[in-house]
């Protein structure tokens, strides 16, 4: 008898214990780190702080959060042909994997803008997917204008509890309307205000690469360069993966650095640096992925004994599951050795690389700068250091993404001339655009 | 002849139709015009209803940013989180009552885009612009505006700035985020709408575009795609505060000049129409008179035909009857008496008849202008003589006498055919209406070239007021005259023919009768020569 009800103590005591955390509503999970948590004493120098968020998994299976997008295709005559018979297939076969919960709408730009389906819930698949059909090439490229619509329908429906996106797909340069990279980095700032995200999507090799990805991180959105139109309904078919498993939105990263510690900048993302505090916005987290804000700052020298607090983070987010609002906080401090043995030791592999990723990120653009003024040696020479450096923080810190991107970088100073360039520098862009974001695909 | 005729005709057809046709197309190019114009209307209502919607927008914002600027602390985090909130907004700034700038605080710590801002501003907040923008110009105790738009001009063009003066004099001013602003326009115009059939005579696809202070495209739409430098049928400028920007109407010139041509075209159809009839008329009229004139042709030449086979049987007839006369002079002159006033009267008739004959040629040939003067050698006397002893046994059974006095003995160039004529027509005349005065005088006299015979006679005598028609052709005074026949042509031909002559024939006054004097030019053959 006593044996028994031993047992049946014990599954009620871990039944107890477990259950909260079945039963208690997921969360997104903040996570600060610092890429050495213990530094040098008495000496002044920068190191990196990571705020990474991972998105959690929606408490009942099957369950997503609905989706309010506004496809916006680029049917001007550049796309005549194999482009807008794939970019149309595409845009079916990506309708067809939503359902009645979702809205949809579509908009065409060549010259000017047509609503072609004008938000609507998606009752009746088939009359849309029949509209995209009916698609023809020929004009030239409102893009401006084509994003406003889109953007337009979206705010018909746009709630807080839906993930809001334009999805763009254009292969070519915008000439009419606004039509510089600032001009459209500026609407996506705006339109990430409103919970609206715009994915871009740049197919071929003529269309302007630093309008679309200006867009596309201002407003935290999806940033992608298809060489060939055979693979759009593949890309499609990510951008909805990443549509359809977006477990939080409006996310508001508030970091409070110490008084003593400056922060420097944040690499790869917008962010508002006022004084000791810093302010990013990310529009949204995909479920069980991580994003994070890279800060950098300077520490003052500090005796050996004292530990330092480096910075108290606030996040705080709209839920897609409860569909509530949730904060959570976290701080981070590091201390200080003589040793850098013990420095060495204690470094975080991980968000080290992670750091080493987004200063090769940014060279990588600076490379980008150089080949734009035509000085080719000089981006290549920049681009083999990276290579260098890449490959050295891959061995240090045993991340393989450091060795591919270390690879990816000596392949691009290869490409520097002539006709690879237009294909190099959309190729670059695209990645450094994914690296800076996390970017799923 | 016919040629005058063919010309009037196509005058008649003509001219009505080209002062139509001037008249017809001013009328339709007045109502193209107006068409035209009327169209422009329409399209400037369409671009009217646009700067509405905008003007719209606008009051609607200006709400809004007065509700926002409604600031209960001036505090720099709230401050900066209605910029991280609002889409709109690019920046909040406060000034004090100086006008010296408050937020952000220039001296204090500023973000990167805060910073961006205030570069681009800072002639605005130095001049002290909205300060001074706010007071209305031109009085002096004005009480300043409470809150308005102020524009200006950085990086890609027009930036707007909203300003509100509150109760303390402070400034707060919202600039509003430029691309942001051109997103708000472009959501609320219009899309390219599916293209409709042409309602109410309109062209059938237009492009409207809205374009900045630089001539630059901001937003367009519409299905026609004017051509690089087509003019718009119509523009205007946008209301406050984006009145640097403008709007435009383009449609297809060439349908546009089409438009109203259907005036046009039935006027066209007026007039041939009208040209058709005329047409027909003109050719009916033209017909008609073509076979009168054919039928009066016949006629003559029937006429001219009969005469002349007449001619010939009647020159028998007088040949013979001459031969006749030779006979009877074998006969004894008793015997023969009878048989000779039975000749006498043949002769007389026959040469009636050739007389009559000799006037329808005579007439005829004058028609057609082929009359002709064949001259010999003669003495004008010898000829009036001929000629009233051939009328003699005719005006002896009238009882007329006649008298001659000559006096024209030259040999002169004469066409005695043609004396004859004249002399035989107008004693013929006298004989038909003039016998009852019993009695005719002949007197010729000569001078160097001109021979003048006159006629008188005791007849009843020619009215002064008929004295010219009696000469004109088929005119007869009155059929009350006894002995009513005759053809009318006689004084006609005999004035033709004195005329031909180099002279005339006139009737002149007399007393007692008619009298009729003949002038012929008959100069002498040493002077003339041969002719």
């Amino acid at each position: 008898m006593c044996r028994s009800a031993k047992f049946w103590c014990a599954v009620l005591v871990v039944a107890v214990t477990a259950a909260p955390s079945w039963l208690r509503a997921a969360q997104v999970k903040l996570d600060v780190s610092m890429a050495q948590p213990t530094l040098l004493a008495e000496k002044k120098q920068t190191t990196f702080v990571k705020v990474g968020l991972t998105g959690f998994k929606m408490s009942s299976k099957g369950k997503r959060t609905p989706v309010n997008v506004a496809l916006v295709l680029d049917k001007s005559g550049s796309m005549s042909g194999t482009k807008i018979a794939k970019a149309k297939e595409a845009a079916v076969w990506a309708v067809r994997r939503l359902n009645r919960e979702d809205i949809v709408s579509v908009v065409v730009y060549d010259s000017t803008v047509r609503v072609l389906v004008p938000a609507t819930r998606l009752n009746d698949k088939d009359a849309v997917c029949r509209k995209i059909s009916d698609i023809t090439a020929g004009g030239s490229t409102a893009l401006f204008a084509g994003v406003s619509k889109g953007a337009a329908e979206l705010r018909k429906f746009i709630d807080r509890n839906r993930v809001n996106r334009v999805i763009l797909l254009s292969d070519g340069l915008a000439n009419v309307g606004p039509q510089t990279p600032s001009a459209l980095g500026e609407l996506g700032a705006s339109l990430i205000k409103e919970g609206i995200s715009v994915s871009t999507m740049g197919l071929g090799l003529d269309y302007n690469e630093d309008l679309m990805a200006q867009l596309a991180r201002r407003s935290d959105g999806n940033h992608i360069f298809i060489e060939k139109a055979e693979d759009l309904a593949k890309i499609f078919n990510f951008e909805f993966d990443d549509v359809l498993s977006v477990v939080a939105q409006e996310v508001s990263i508030t970091i409070n650095v110490a008084r003593d510690v400056r922060p420097v900048r944040v690499l790869g993302m917008d962010a508002e640096i006022t004084g000791q505090r810093v302010i990013v916005k990310l529009n949204q987290l995909c479920s069980e992925q991580e994003k994070y804000v890279m800060l950098e700052v300077e520490v003052p020298a500090t005796r050996e004994s004292q530990t330092r607090e480096i910075a108290k983070v606030d996040v705080s987010y709209a839920n897609m599951d409860t569909k509530t609002t949730d904060r959570i906080s976290s701080s981070i401090s590091v201390n200080f050795t003589k040793s850098e043995e013990v420095v060495r030791a204690r470094t975080d592999l991980k968000v080290m690389a992670e750091s080493v990723l987004q200063v090769a990120n940014l060279q990588n653009k600076l490379a980008t700068a150089l080949r734009d003024k035509g000085d080719i040696e000089g981006a290549r020479r920049l681009l083999e250091r990276n290579y260098v450096y890449l490959k050295d923080g891959a061995a240090k810190y045993r991340s393989e993404m450091l060795r591919v991107r270390a690879l990816d970088n000596q392949n691009q100073a290869d490409r520097l001339d002539g006709r690879d360039w237009a294909a190099t520098r959309k190729e670059m862009r695209r990645y450094q655009h994914l690296d800076a974001r996390q970017q799923s695909y | 002849m016919a040629i005058r005729q063919i010309i009037l005709l196509v005058l008649i057809v003509c001219l009505p139709l080209a002062t139509l046709a001037w008249l017809g197309w001013r009328l339709a190019r007045d109502e193209q015009g107006m068409v035209q114009q009327r169209l422009r209307e329409i399209a400037r209502e369409r671009l009217e209803d646009v700067e509405e919607k905008v003007a719209a927008y606008f009051r609607r914002r200006e709400n809004e940013l007065l509700r926002l600027t409604e600031l209960e602390s001036h505090d720099p985090d709230d401050l900066r989180r209605i910029v991280r909130q609002r889409p709109d907004v690019g920046h909040v700034f406060v000034l004090d009552r100086e006008g010296r700038l408050v937020h952000p605080d220039p001296a204090g710590m500023l973000s990167d885009s805060e910073r961006e801002f205030l570069l681009h501003a800072k002639q605005m907040f130095d001049d002290k612009e909205l300060a001074r923008a706010a007071v209305v110009s031109g009085d002096d105790d004005a009480v300043p505006a409470r809150y308005g738009w102020h524009v200006r001009y950085w990086g890609p063009g027009l930036n707007l700035i909203f300003y509100r003066r509150l109760e303390s004099r402070e400034v707060v001013g919202v600039h509003l985020q430029r691309a942001r602003l051109i997103h708000d326009l472009i959501a609320e115009l219009p899309a390219t709408a599916p293209p409709v059939p042409s309602q109410d005579g309109f062209v059938s696809e237009a492009r409207i575009c809205l374009v900045n202070s630089r001539g630059k495209t901001e937003y367009q739409w519409g299905s026609f795609e004017p051509e690089e430098q087509a003019k718009p049928l119509v523009e205007m400028p946008l209301c406050e505060p984006l009145d640097s920007w403008r709007l435009k109407y383009f449609v297809d010139d060439q349908e546009f000049a089409a438009v109203g041509r259907s005036a046009y075209w039935n006027l066209l159809s007026a007039l041939a129409a009208l040209g058709l009839g005329l047409v027909v008329v003109a050719v009916y009229f033209y017909r008609e008179y073509a076979r009168e004139v054919r039928e009066a042709t016949q006629r003559v030449n029937f006429v001219n035909q009969v005469s002349h086979e007449l001619k010939t049987p009647l020159t028998n007839i007088r040949m013979y009857a001459e031969l006749l006369e030779s006979d009877l002079e074998l006969i004894e002159p008793d015997d023969a008496a009878r048989s000779r006033g039975h000749l006498d009267v043949i002769v007389a008739e026959s040469q009636r008849l050739s007389r009559l004959i000799g006037n329808v040629l005579t007439f005829a040939r004058q028609r057609r202008g082929q009359l002709s003067l064949h001259k010999t050698t003669r003495r004008v006397d010898d000829v009036i003589t001929a000629v009233i002893e051939r009328f003699r046994p005719a005006l002896r059974q009238k009882g007329i006498e006649v008298a001659f006095d000559a006096a024209a003995d030259a040999v002169v160039r004469l066409d005695v055919d043609a004396l004859e004529q004249i002399l035989g027509n107008l004693i013929s005349n006298v004989e038909k209406y003039a016998a009852a005065g019993g009695h005719l005088e002949i007197t010729s006299r000569q001078n160097d070239a001109q021979t003048t015979i006159v006629l008188t006679d005791r007849g009843p005598g020619i009215p002064t007021n008929f004295r010219e028609r009696v000469f004109q052709p088929f005119y007869r005074i009155s059929d009350r005259i006894e002995g009513a026949m005759g053809t009318g042509i006689g004084l006609p031909i005999a004035r033709q023919l004195a005329r031909l002559h180099g002279g005339d024939l006139v009737l002149t006054s007399s007393d007692t009768g008619a009298r009729f004097q003949i002038q012929l030019n008959t100069a002498t053959p040493e002077s003339e020569g041969d002719r």
